[in-house]
Parts: C-alpha cells; sequence; structure tokens
C-alpha cells in the first residue's frame, strides 16, 4: 500500500486478529483513523491496549494488515519517526529528572543534544510541566508523571499520537488541562488516539469514538450518529415542566413517541425513537398548552449510555 | 516540480533528518542514571583506589631500579627489588586486581540496563522510537564497555607511562614493549566483563539481583577455580574467568609476580597452565554472553 493511497487515514487496519496463546485479544478488527481525536473505549482486558501495540509497531498481528501512513509499523524506524506513544505503566527511569528523561527519548529521533533540550522544554510547557522539569521521576505525583509520559510522545512533533489511558491519576485541573491540550493536537491536524475507560473525559475531547469488547470492534463513529443507529434503544427524554400530565397527553400521541411516563409532579419522561422530532414538537405543544419548560435533557443520548448499551 | 505528501490538508508529514548514532544517547541515559546511585560512587573510589595503590608500586619499583643502578647492585638492592617487584609484575598484576575492582563496579553501574529496561517497560518506550535492535545492543554495550575502559584499560596506559616517565633509562627500553600486550590484556578483560554483565542482565529481572549474582558468582568461579587446581583439577582454573584474564596478561606480558609488597596489599589471582585454553575460554563466555544479549533483545521485540 502506497503512503497516497492512505493519504485520508493515517492509520489503517485491516482484518486484524492478535492471539496471545489460547486468548484471542483482537478478532478481525477492521479500522481507519484519520486526522482528529478517537478515543478508544472499552471494559478493562478488552483489547485496548493491544490496538495501540500493534499501531506502535511492539506486537505484529497473526493476520490482517496495520498501516500507518501506508507502512507496516513492526520493527519499522521510518514508522516510528512519525509516531508518539504514551504507554499506560509509568515506572521509568525513576532517578532521572523530567527533562532529562524526555531529552534522552527525544534525542533517539536524531536529534542533536540541543535540538532535543529545546523540543523537549516546548514540550514540558505544553503539558504545564516547565516548572517541576527538573524534579526526579520518583518525586513526581502521578498526575506529574503522566504529563511527563505525554511530553515525550509529543516532543518529537508526531503527526501520530497514541495515549493510554493518558488521564489516569490527574487532578481536576490538569485533566481539564490535558483534554484541552489532546483536542489541540487534534486540531493541528494529527492523528490522536486515546484509549481509556472514563467515558466522561473522553466525551470532553472528542465525539469519535471506537468501541471494542472481548477484542471485537463493536462500533465506531460519531457518538451522536451511533446513538441514533440503535433503534431499538429508544431515547428516553426528560422533561420538567408544572403541567407534567397534560403535556404527556399531549405527546403521546405523536407518532415517534413510545410512552410518556409522569415522574412526580413536575416531570416527565418521554421515550421515542426519533429524538429530533420530539425536539421539534415539544416547544410547540407546550406553546400550545400555555406552558414553560423549565428543564429538559436526554439521559441516553450521551457516550455513557452509548456504551452502556453497546458494551455492558 | 517535486513531489511531496501531506497527511491531510496542511500538516506536512515530517522529512528524514539526518541520522545521527543513537547507540550514545541511549548509553549516556544509562551511564547517567548509574550516576546518581550512591554505590556506584562507592565502586569508582574502589577504583581509584586500585589505581593509586599499583601506581604507588610502581613508583617505589622505579625508584629502586634508579638505587640499584645498571649492573644489578649489591645483596641489600636485590633484597629491595624482592620486596617491591618489578614494573612487568606490578602491570600485569593491575590488570587481575582491577578487574575485581571493575566488576563491582560494573555490578552497579551495569546489572541493569537490560533487565530495569524490561522490568519497567522502558524497552517498550525505546522500540517505540526510530530505533534499530543493534541500536539498542550497542547502546547497552557502549554504557557498560565505557566503564571498564575508564577503570581498567586507560589507568593501565596512564600507569605505564607514569612508569616510562619516571624510569632511568636503562630501565625505560625493557618498559617499551608493555604497552601494546598490557593494553591487549586489559582489552580482552574489559570485553569479558562487559559481555557478561550484559548478557546477565538480558535474562535477569532485575538490575540488583543481576548485580549480586554477577560479583558473587565471579567470586565463587575463582575461590572453586582456585581451590580444585590446588587439589590438582587443573581444569576448573578455567572456569574462573579471572584466572583466565590473569593467564593471558602474565603471558604477554611475561610477568612473574608482583613482588611481596604488593603481593601483601593486594590478593592477585592465580594463574592456568595454558594459555591458549584460557583464551579460549574467554573468547566462549564473551560470546555466551554477547548472543544471550542478543537473543533476548530479539525475543523481545518479536511481536
Amino acid at each position: 500500500m502506497s503512503l497516497e493511497a492512505t493519504i485520508d487515514a493515517s492509520i489503517v487496519i485491516g482484518g486484524v486478529t492478535k492471539m496471545f496463546g489460547t486468548v484471542r485479544a483482537l478478532d478481525e478488527i477492521d479500522l481507519e483513523l484519520g486526522p482528529g481525536v478517537t478515543g478508544l473505549l472499552g471494559p478493562n482486558g478488552s483489547g485496548k491496549s493491544t490496538l495501540l501495540k500493534l499501531v506502535s509497531g511492539q506486537l505484529r498481528p497473526d493476520t490482517g494488515q496495520v498501516r500507518v501512513f501506508g507502512l507496516d509499523p513492526f520493527a519499522q524506524p521510518e514508522v516510528f519517526a512519525r509516531l508518539g506513544l504514551c504507554p499506560e505503566q509509568d515506572k521509568f527511569y525513576e532517578e532521572l529528572s523530567g527533562e532529562a528523561f524526555v531529552i534522552a527519548l527525544a534525542r533517539l529521533h536524531g536529534f542533536a543534544a540541543k535540538e532535543a533540550r529545546e523540543r523537549a522544554h516546548h514540550a514540558l510547557a505544553r503539558v504545564g510541566m516547565s516548572e517541576h522539569m527538573r524534579k526526579p521521576i520518583r518525586a513526581m505525583s502521578r498526575g506529574m508523571r503522566q504529563r511527563t509520559k505525554i511530553a515525550q510522545a509529543i516532543a518529537h512533533d508526531p503527526p501520530v499520537v497514541l495515549l493510554d489511558e493518558p488521564l489516569t491519576g490527574t487532578d481536576p485541573v490538569g485533566r481539564a488541562d490535558l483534554i484541552a491540550l489532546v483536542r489541540t493536537l487534534g486540531q493541528e491536524g494529527r492523528c490522536v488516539v486515546v484509549s481509556s475507560h472514563v467515558l466522561h473525559e473522553v466525551e470532553a475531547m472528542t465525539h469519535q469514538v471506537v468501541l471494542v469488547r472481548y477484542g471485537r470492534l463493536r462500533a465506531q463513529g460519531d457518538i451522536g450518529r451511533l446513538r441514533a443507529l440503535l433503534d431499538d434503544r429508544p431515547y428516553r427524554f426528560r422533561v420538567q415542566v408544572a403541567a407534567p400530565r397534560e403535556l404527556a397527553a399531549a405527546l403521546v400521541v405523536l407518532p415517534h413517541v413510545r410512552a410518556a411516563e409522569v415522574m412526580g409532579a413536575d416531570a416527565l419522561e418521554v421515550t421515542t425513537t426519533d429524538l429530533m422530532a420530539l425536539c421539534r414538537a415539544l416547544p410547540g405543544e407546550a406553546t400550545r398548552l400555555g406552558l414553560v419548560i423549565e428543564q429538559l435533557g436526554s439521559p441516553d443520548a450521551d457516550l455513557e449510555s452509548l456504551y452502556r448499551y453497546l458494551i455492558e | 516540480m517535486k513531489d511531496q505528501v501531506f497527511s491531510v490538508g496542511y500538516r506536512r508529514l515530517p522529512g528524514e533528518r539526518p541520522r545521527r548514532w543513537v547507540p550514545w544517547p541511549i548509553a549516556r541515559t544509562a551511564l547517567s542514571l548509574a550516576w546518581r546511585n550512591r554505590s556506584t560512587k562507592l565502586g569508582v573510589g574502589l577504583c581509584a583506589i586500585s589505581v593509586f595503590g599499583h601506581g604507588m608500586a610502581l613508583a617505589a619499583q622505579v625508584l629502586a631500579q634508579r638505587y640499584v643502578g645498571e649492573d644489578g647492585g649489591s645483596g641489600g638492592a636485590v633484597l629491595l627489588r624482592a620486596v617491591v617487584g618489578d614494573v612487568h609484575g606490578t602491570l600485569a598484576t593491575f590488570i587481575g586486581v582491577q578487574m575485581l575492582a571493575c566488576a563491582f563496579l560494573l555490578a552497579m553501574v551495569a546489572a541493569g540496563l537490560v533487565a530495569e529496561d524490561r522490568r519497567t517497560g522502558a524497552m517498550e518506550l525505546y522500540f517505540s522510537r526510530p530505533l534499530r535492535r543493534r541500536d539498542y545492543v550497542l547502546g547497552k554495550l557502549l554504557a557498560a564497555g565505557l566503564v571498564p575502559a575508564v577503570t581498567l584499560v586507560l589507568p593501565y596506559a596512564l600507569l605505564w607511562l607514569f612508569a616510562i616517565g619516571m624510569a632511568p633509562p636503562h630501565a625505560a627500553a625493557p618498559l617499551w614493549g608493555l604497552l601494546l600486550p598490557g593494553l591487549l590484556g586489559a582489552v580482552v578483560a574489559a570485553t569479558v566483563l562487559t559481555a557478561t554483565i550484559v548478557g546477565l542482565s538480558a535474562v535477569g529481572e532485575r538490575g540488583r539481583t543481576v548485580g549480586v549474582i554477577y560479583v558473587v558468582g565471579l567470586l565463587i568461579l575463582s575461590s572453586m577455580g582456585d581451590a580444585l587446581s590446588q587439589q590438582g583439577q587443573a581444569w576448573a582454573g578455567y572456569l574462573s574467568p579471572m584466572r583466565n584474564v590473569q593467564t593471558l596478561v602474565d603471558a604477554v606480558l611475561d610477568a612473574g609476580g608482583g613482588g611481596l609488597l604488593l603481593g601483601m596489599l593486594t590478593s592477585r589471582p592465580s594463574t592456568n597452565p595454558s594459555t591458549t585454553i584460557s583464551v579460549a575460554c574467554l573468547l566462549g563466555l564473551t560470546a555466551l554472553g554477547l548472543l544471550t544479549l542478543v537473543w533476548r533483545v530479539r525475543k523481545e521485540v518479536a511481536g
């Protein structure tokens, strides 16, 4: 496969199966990932890390092909030059400072000492570690170690960045900063793959997700569109209004509304197969009845419900 | 116009940049890590003491030669010579003794080179870089090899320079022939030490355990070799790398011994009857260490 052929997809995975002894870690995975942030989701042991290891050339698939910019990444230095990996484990050279650690790894990309230092400083500044970069890694908090790991992954300015559980152990402020950084990396045109099982964090980074379970691909695409594809799982829509019974009676006659359940004195939960149609109809019905909608929202149109329906 | 490939839209793929020699950054990181360890500094101190002691012995020998003169001297001068020994013997003893000190230092510096990379997962980080297996192997060998190069090979050259610089003209002439054979012995000792520690590190799980096994193993092999050889089992002497190196060094330097003074201060390894077998054993040990390292690295990145 040529580089030009895969210009729209930085990472192409075709029919990949990976076995560990008798355990099938990945089973016939087909995937194409382009620029932007993609969340790789799945429970523990679902094959997320194996998938990242295949893309980062640490493992070789038993069957199928993995291509990064059209090249097989396994033991392929040309691919590694374009790839930044932030692995899950964080027990590295404990005695080195964060700065020395990032410089040492940047130098393996062939940078001269001065350039490696400049790049390391820039990367550490991007992850908010400038102040603590001279601290030995052993004295760093979990969050600082995560940031340092991310810094080493982006120091050489790679177009593909693979982040395995990047937010583990970070404090709320640090998490928000890292989420913003990941989004920025995606906006810069990089292909960023973030593996995680913390759904709201992934949702804050991207709406593009890949769901895997038991080594099989369960879904791939935009969260909203994927949710819309689940016809057998109608949306629940909650409306807070002064007269829920009247509104329920008005809505239940609509063709896409399956049920309307009054939840106490001022709330109503509507079950619909077409969320957009309900959203269009609701203001009109409320106005007709002279009601003021105080609050509304769908508790199962987010990533968490999508994940629940597809994975659990 | 030259065709250029972009990822998507505006972002240009990084082109080939001039490839630098990456084993050095790998070795530098390993040595920088080791230097932060207090026990490494202790090991360096031990090696420095050994160099200093042999330097003092050489100074005494050269001064004795000045006193004895060209004709061989009186009975007192002969006795003095027996006590302080000769330069050949001291330089040969230096390599044997320094090899042991160097083994201690290597156990602290190089025992975790591969073992700790495997344990901590640093290997995954290394091999997600544009790095070939041979770069990694060379980097680790370079890190380990620099230790005996600086504490064994270089001090030998300096001691020789010191001896020849101080020696009277009649005593300096025979010393010229000691440089290259001595350096050969020192390089062989350094190579054996480097290959064995890195090979052992490649199969070990923790650096500290590897270090202890390495030093204890060398001491046990030496003691066993000495004890069994004394009981007439000459073959056992070839199991000891220390004895093999000393045999080679004594042969190439044509040295008899370090004299009574140095004999009291240091424990000089004994020698084996056959230099050829000793050299074969050293080559075998080096090859084993290197093959173990290569095998492990291949296995780790076999996918």
